[in-house]
């Protein structure tokens, strides 16, 4: 999965978890420029894994502070993937 | 309503909590902070900033205290913890006025006016109900924590001779109280399990620190906090994820917040959230 297609997932993700259309974005921008709660932040995550069938451990979110964060540590366990 | 069976359950916990307070957690602001030190020293005004920022934060304590002795008025293990809270927590407040004024950072009559100006508002408690109360304090109390640790070691950093035994003190508190309620949370989780995980899912997504808009100059204020390092995702790492961890719960655990049951809170940003309990 490209990184285009992860960041298109996680744009279907925000909508889906704000109720919003979500806003342009790329691997820079922020979680916190984004207006995510803290729970709609796990709530996207969650979201993700379940689409992409993986699992992110707790302990690694708690360095996710931007969307490259979040798509580094999901394709990090995509089958086949470069790290 | 809670059942009997939790109240005793609470009474038992709340015992435990007091006999360590009493043997081990005791400070006095007046012979356990080295005020002497103080002397010649040019305190930092980002620090006095902060320090009267979270000062004034404390000082909602006669509504802190009258929202929780309201709620728990029927139940005499959580009514005693929220007076003996409310001593611990009257220090507070008391040790960084102190400060300020010891200090000379703060004149006797700055610090007049500013008490005037934060106890002119009046603060609301977020939620009506005791279960989300309880979540609510174990969320709030971490999140004091945190801030106070950060505060400690920036005081240390700076140099700053007093700052960083009074946020020691006043941190270890709020951690004492932190544990408190999660032993509360865990109570109710044993006895409803799918509620309680509801109203910890509903509370997580419309956390916010308590009076952070009442207070003042609020703007300028949340600036040297987030300068500080307190944002969203120190919130996330240091606070909701350890407090899921010692429940023995995963984000797995909690379920969908119904979005028609959270609103947009209008005005500047919080620390943390946007959103809010729609009332
Ligand atoms: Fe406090
Ligand atoms: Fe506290």
């Amino acid at each position: 999965m490209s990184t285009e297609e992860l960041l298109a997932l996680i744009r279907t993700g925000i909508a889906d978890v704000t109720g919003r259309p979500a806003p342009a974005l790329d691997i820079d921008t922020g979680i916190e420029a984004l207006g995510l709660d803290s729970l709609q932040t796990l709530e996207l995550v969650s979201w993700a894994e379940e689409r992409l069938a993986i699992r992110v451990p707790d302990e690694e979110l708690a360095t996710v502070r931007s969307i490259g964060d979040l798509t580094g540590a999901l394709s990090a366990r995509l089958p086949g993937e470069p790290r | 309503m809670t059942s009997r069976a939790l109240r005793e359950a609470f009474h038992r916990e709340y015992l435990t909590f007091f006999e360590r307070a009493e043997r081990t957690r005791r400070w006095n602001v007046f012979t356990d902070v080295d005020w002497d030190q103080l002397a010649g020293h040019q305190p930092d005004p980002r620090l006095t900033l902060c320090a009267e920022t979270f000062c004034g934060v404390e000082m909602y304590l006669p509504d802190y205290l009258r929202a929780h002795l309201e709620l728990m008025r029927g139940d005499y293990g959580r009514a005693w913890f929220a007076a003996n809270w409310g001593y611990e927590e009257a220090k507070h407040s008391l040790v960084l006025r102190e400060y300020l004024r010891r200090s000379g950072a703060r004149g006797d009559d700055e610090l007049h006016d500013y008490t005037e100006a934060v106890l002119a508002r009046t603060w609301q408690a977020p939620y009506d109900d005791g279960r989300r109360m309880t979540i609510y304090g174990a969320l709030q109390e971490m999140t004091t924590f945190v801030i106070y640790r950060k505060q400690r070691g920036w005081a240390g950093q700076l140099g700053d001779p007093v700052l960083p035994e009074i946020y020691r003190l006043i941190g270890r508190d709020e951690m004492a109280h932190s544990r408190f309620y999660l032993k509360m949370i865990e109570l109710h989780l044993a006895e409803d399990r799918d509620g309680t995980l509801a109203d910890l899912a509903f509370v997580l997504r419309t956390f916010r620190m308590p009076a952070e808009d009442l207070l003042p100059d609020y703007d300028s204020r949340i600036e040297v906090m987030r300068a500080a390092g307190v944002d969203r995702g120190v919130f996330l790492a240091e606070v909701v994820l350890p407090l899921l961890k010692e429940l023995g719960l995963t984000r797995h655990d909690l379920p969908r917040v119904p979005a028609e049951a959270v609103t947009e809170i209008p005005g500047p940003p919080g620390l943390l959230t946007q959103a809010g309990a729609k009332r």
